[in-house]
Order: C-alpha cells, then sequence, then structure tokens
C-alpha cells in the first residue's frame, strides 16, 4: 500500500499529517525571513499599543509590552518546533544503541546496562530535567537551551534502550539470524544488514508517539524559563510572562500554551493512527468485535 | 516465586533508584557544577557566606568525602538551608508536601472514577459512535499541557464566573496551622506533634472538625484538582478501553455466556474485573505525572504545595530546595511504584510467577 493510501485510510493519521507538516513549513517560513508572513517586529517594546485585545490588525492582540502575540507565536516557531526533533532523534539514537548492545551481547553487560536503564525510567522525568537544566544553566545563561535539550534527552532515552532492546531479544532468536551466522557474517554486518532494519520501523513509529510528550516536557522546561534565552520568544516562558496580566489580557498566554497545544495533538492524532494501521493484534480485536 | 521475595526485590530496586538520585543530583552540583559553592549558597550571597557553606558542604574536601557527608546529611534530614525563605529545608519540605500529596490524591480519584466508566463503555462497542467519540476526545486530552488546562479553568471559572476562588489553598484568614495531630513516643513517654497530617488542608480541617476551613479548603483545591485531573485525561480511559475488549475476546467469556450467564454478569463480573488490573500499575505512573503536573498547576493558582515551593526554588535558583525537593518526588514516585507493583501481585497471583 503507497503511503498515500495509508494516510488516506484514516481520518486521524491525515489531521495529525496536515497539522505537523503545517506547522514545519511555517517553522522554515518563519525562519528564511518572518516578514513574509507578519509586519510586525517579534521583540520591538511599544507601549502605546500594550493589551490590544485579538483584533484583524492583531491577530493575537498585543502583550503588555505592546508586542504582537501572533508575530511572537510564529517568531517562536524555528525553535520550538525543531528542538523537540532534535531530543526525540538523539534520545533514540542513544537509547537505541544501549539497547542493541544489551540485547545482542546479552550477559552480565545486560544485566548492568537495564539496571541502569531502570534507575533513569523510574526517575520524576519533569522534575529531574528542570533540576538538571537549572543547575547547569545558573552559570551560563546563554547555553540554558542546550543543557535542557541535554536534560531532557537523560530523561528520554531510557524507553527507547528498553524498546530495542526487547525487539533485539526477538529478532535475535530468528532462524535467519542462526543462518546469517552459519554463513560467516561478522557481528556487526549481521546487526547492521538483518537487525537494525528490522526495529527501524518500530523505532520511528514510537519517536511519532513520544513527539507529544516530549513537546510537552520542553514546553514546561520553557515555561520555567528554562529554553531559548530572551530576546528570541519561547511559546511556553510567553504562557508564562503573560500570568502576570490576567485577568485582563488572557490571549498573550492562551494562544502561546494553544499553539504548544496543536503541535502536541498533531503528533498525537499522526500516532494514534500510526498505531491503529499499524498494531495488528489491537486492530484485529476491533475488527473481529466488529464483525 | 513467593510473595516476600517478589517484595523484597522491588524494595532492593526502589532502594537503588533512591540511591541513583542521589549520587546524580550529587554529581550535577557538586562536580559538574562550575562554581559549588555559589549554587549551594544562592546567587545574593556574600563571599563570607560561601566560606560558610564551602565549609558546612565540605566543599574543599575531596569528592567522595564530600559524597559521604552528603549521604549522611541526606538521611539524618539535614538537607541544607533555603538561601530564599532562610529556613531549613525540611522544615519547608514538611509544609509543602503534604498540601500536594493531597491534591494529586484527589485527582487521582477524580481520574479513575470519570476515566474507567468511559473506557469500559467505549470498549463495550468497539468503533460505535460513542466509541470514536471518546478515542478522539482522550487523543486530544492526553496531549494538552498542563498550563493550558489551568489558565483555561483560571480564566473561565474564577475569573469570569467567579465560581471559584483563584489562589492560596486556603483562605489566608483561616490558615493557622496549629500542631492538632501528636503521636505517643513509647521510649520518651511524650507526645510529639505529627505534621504529615496536620499540613493538609482538606484533611486537617476535616479531622479538627473545622467546618468553614474545610469547606474553605475544599474550594481552594477544586480548580486545582480539576487542572490536574485534566493533565494526561485519557490514559485510563484508553487502557481500559483496550483491556475491555480484549478480555471481551477471552474463551471464558465466551465460556460464561454459553453457560446462559445475563450479558451484566458476563460484562461487570468477568470482563471488567479482569481488564481492571492493568489500571492499578499505571495508576502509579498517572500519580507520579500528577505531582510533576503540579509544578506548572500549583504556580498557576498560587496553591502552595511541593510544586509550588519547587517551582519557586527553580525561579530564583534556590538549589537546596530545589535539590531536596527533587530527591522527596523521587521518593514519592518510588513508594508510589513500589505499592502499584505489590498490589498488582496481591491482586494478580500470576504476576508472582513470571518474575
Amino acid at each position: 500500500m503507497s503511503a498515500r493510501t495509508v494516510l488516506l485510510s484514516s481520518k486521524t493519521l491525515l489531521a495529525g499529517a496536515v497539522i505537523i507538516v503545517g506547522f514545519i513549513v511555517l517553522a522554515i517560513i518563519s525562519a528564511l525571513d518572518l516578514k513574509l508572513l507578519t509586519p510586525y517586529d517579534p521583540n520591538k517594546i511599544n507601549f502605546a499599543l500594550a493589551n490590544l485585545p485579538p483584533s484583524t490588525a492583531h491577530l493575537f492582540g498585543t502583550d503588555s509590552e505592546g508586542r504582537d502575540v501572533f508575530t511572537r507565536v510564529l517568531a517562536a516557531l524555528p525553535n520550538d518546533v525543531a528542538i523537540p526533533y532534535i531530543i526525540a532523534g538523539a534520545s533514540a539514537l542513544i537509547g537505541g544503541l544501549v539497547g542493541m548492545i544489551s540485547g545482542y551481547v546479552g550477559g552480565l553487560v545486560d544485566e548492568g546496562l537495564m539496571r541502569f536503564t531502570d534507575i533513569f525510567l523510574a526517575f520524576p522525568g519533569i522534575l529531574l530535567a528542570l533540576a538538571i537544566s537549572t543547575i547547569l544553566g545558573q552559570t551560563h545563561v546563554a547555553e540554558r537551551l542546550y543543557f535542557s535539550m541535554i536534560a531532557l534527552i537523560v530523561v528520554n532515552w531510557p524507553i527507547y534502550a528498553r524498546l530495542v532492546r526487547s525487539q533485539v531479544l526477538q529478532v535475535r532468536g530468528m532462524p535467519y539470524i542462526t543462518l546469517a551466522k552459519a554463513a560467516g557474517l561478522t557481528r556487526w554486518e549481521i546487526m547492521r544488514r538483518h537487525i537494525i532494519p528490522n526495529i527501524l520501523s518500530l523505532v520511528i513509529v514510537y519517536i511519532t508517539l513520544d513527539m507529544g510528550t516530549i513537546i510537552l516536557f520542553y514546553s514546561i522546561l520553557a515555561f520555567f524559563g528554562l529554553g531559548a534565552p530572551p530576546p528570541t520568544p519561547e511559546l511556553g516562558r510567553m504562557v508564562y510572562d503573560g500570568l502576570t496580566a490576567l485577568p485582563g489580557n488572557w490571549w498573550s498566554s492562551v494562544f502561546p500554551a494553544l499553539t504548544i497545544t496543536l503541535m502536541a495533538v498533531g503528533f498525537s492524532l499522526f500516532g494514534e493512527g500510526l498505531r491503529d494501521y499499524l498494531d495488528p493484534r489491537g486492530g484485529d480485536y476491533v475488527r473481529r468485535a466488529n464483525a | 516465586m513467593g510473595l516476600a521475595k517478589l517484595i523484597g526485590k522491588r524494595v532492593a530496586g526502589a532502594l537503588l533508584v533512591i540511591f541513583g538520585e542521589l549520587v546524580l543530583v550529587f554529581f550535577l552540583v557538586n562536580v559538574a557544577a562550575p562554581n559549588p559553592a555559589s549554587i549551594w549558597a544562592g546567587p545574593e550571597a556574600s563571599p563570607e557566606q560561601i566560606q560558610i557553606i564551602t565549609q558546612l558542604y565540605h566543599l574543599n574536601s575531596p569528592w567522595y568525602i564530600q559524597f559521604l557527608y552528603y549521604v549522611k546529611n541526606f538521611f539524618t534530614g539535614n538537607w541544607g538551608i533555603s538561601p530564599l525563605y532562610q529556613t531549613p529545608v525540611i522544615q519547608l519540605v514538611e509544609e509543602y508536601l503534604p498540601v500536594t500529596l493531597e491534591l494529586a490524591v484527589i485527582s487521582l480519584i477524580l481520574k479513575l472514577i470519570i476515566e474507567i466508566p468511559l473506557g469500559v463503555l467505549s470498549g463495550l462497542k468497539p468503533n460505535g459512535f460513542l466509541d470514536n467519540a471518546i478515542r478522539i476526545i482522550y487523543t486530544v486530552t492526553r496531549s494538552v499541557p498542563p498550563f493550558f488546562v489551568a489558565l483555561g479553568l483560571l480564566l473561565v471559572l474564577a475569573y469570569d464566573v467567579h465560581a471559584f476562588p483563584a489562589s492560596y489553598p486556603v483562605d489566608p484568614i483561616l490558615a493557622l496551622k496549629e500542631p492538632k495531630f501528636e503521636i505517643y513516643d513509647p521510649f520518651n513517654g511524650k507526645y510529639y506533634p505529627f505534621w504529615f497530617f496536620d499540613n493538609m488542608p482538606i484533611l486537617n480541617a476535616l479531622l479538627v472538625g473545622d467546618f468553614s476551613a474545610f469547606a474553605s479548603a475544599l474550594d481552594h483545591a477544586i480548580l486545582p484538582a480539576l487542572s490536574l485531573t485534566l493533565f494526561g485525561f485519557g490514559g485510563i480511559t484508553r487502557l481500559s478501553r483496550n483491556s475491555m475488549i480484549e478480555a471481551l475476546n477471552m474463551d471464558y467469556i465466551k465460556t460464561a455466556r454459553a453457560k446462559g450467564l445475563r450479558e451484566r454478569v458476563v460484562i461487570y463480573r468477568h470482563a471488567l474485573r479482569n481488564s481492571l488490573l492493568p489500571t492499578i500499575t499505571l495508576s502509579s505512573v498517572i500519580f507520579a505525572g500528577s505531582i510533576q503536573g503540579a509544578l506548572v498547576v500549583e504556580t498557576i493558582f498560587n496553591y502552595y504545595g511541593m510544586g509550588y515551593y519547587l517551582a519557586q526554588s527553580l525561579l530564583d535558583l534556590d538549589t537546596p530546595s530545589l535539590l531536596a525537593g527533587t530527591v522527596v518526588v523521587t521518593i514519592v514516585v518510588v513508594i508510589s511504584n513500589l505499592v502499584a507493583d505489590i498490589l498488582y501481585s496481591v491482586v494478580d497471583p500470576r504476576v508472582r510467577e513470571t518474575v
């Protein structure tokens, strides 16, 4: 089945894909030239225009310092769209490596690595990430964003390690791996040619499911000022800054929050649709129960 | 494997996690940070204060000596002094932790009583109209950030309709915390004030019989609790839906139907009971999530609990509070996982065989 028919087969999958692609396109345009999307400057403070409600001139209104909220949301997109991908990719890479070594080598190495993974898995993730980036970022405010990303990778890789390990264990027992060994392939060759391709699609599906959570985690870090340093607009921080203007000026915190929600919902819909399509067991049950 | 052995194994695992967190936090502050003394002392410390702090935490000793002191201090309740509040951290944790625990328990209960019926309804007729509607709702709500929910409730129900107060755990005029519960120490023959229940605003007011404080505490807790309930709403619904569908396809359901049992008995006594088992494990995960969601929710509602306290310590660089708080929350999370694990193996004996 081609990608197109798969997409059209499920409304949730399609809706999710549209939202995800929409945000990527907006982020790219915004990164290239913000002036194509909006006439305002995201950082220009003008108290004469402070706290204007949403209107055709200011779609999302203006904040308490007179900056156009819609412009600031657009200006924040390049960072806020790209960072979750980086975090997910790096977590999958590190976790995947640990899981592969653990599953393929086995024995004491496996036992040790998995104990280590379990400890990380049991930590309260958001809080640990907040603590890591606060402490390391205290003296390096400009590099805070990188510490936050590292912190989120630290709390996020163990799931991938577990996932990949269990898959490697499953695949390792298959007859064709024994045949490959008999044919004289080296460990690395078997890994590269037979195990990695088998696992890759599952990891990618899991990344789509995980992206929504990463977006939430990152937005909470940004909410507490641990995202991109000012003056770069940051969706989570805009929500926090807008709190002081409540209840009169609700738009400067609600619209950034809504944007984050929409980003996360896009991945949630896409992941859910993908799982419905790919998970044969869940699908079978549903189909059988329906018949 | 017997239950005792399983519990032993789980407790050992839990201790390992707590120790791991201590090691991680220690390395973060005392080794990875460029200037540990100024981090412990807070950003506005004077050179004299920094010197005192350096001595207090043995920051001039090699790292393994520092670590020994660190662990010893942690287990003796000597968690440092908050530069922000100028108070020992342990006192602050005693004050704030019970407030959040109470809130998290309320929101967990709300979650369970709302989400499980939704999941069961959804699972009874998969792909029906109701199922699709519920699935769309939880796919969306599962990815809503906590501040969005809290903001919405705050704006609509507190500021617009004035149905609920916008801040504080109780009306400030009623918030007089006096030690009301005492535990008897048989070795000394003395009574000690017991802070744990004392600092839970709702429970304390109820146990003391102060009904105006109780009403006020409940009133103030509704919006934060509801925000936590809606944060990540749908996880349990999804799980109970899927396990309901799975249970209804089992052979023993067919047997029960073939025996001529009424459909209600088949669903509630056979399918539902089995499908609820996995919810126990998920509940501990949800509980951990609620405590972390409290960071944001309590900040928005100015609800003075552990979340608010930790958020302030993040924003004002109050490192002793942040570190002790992180470890304490880890301990709470680990204990809740432990309870869930043990409960699960008590309820479902099959688990004990596979460990």
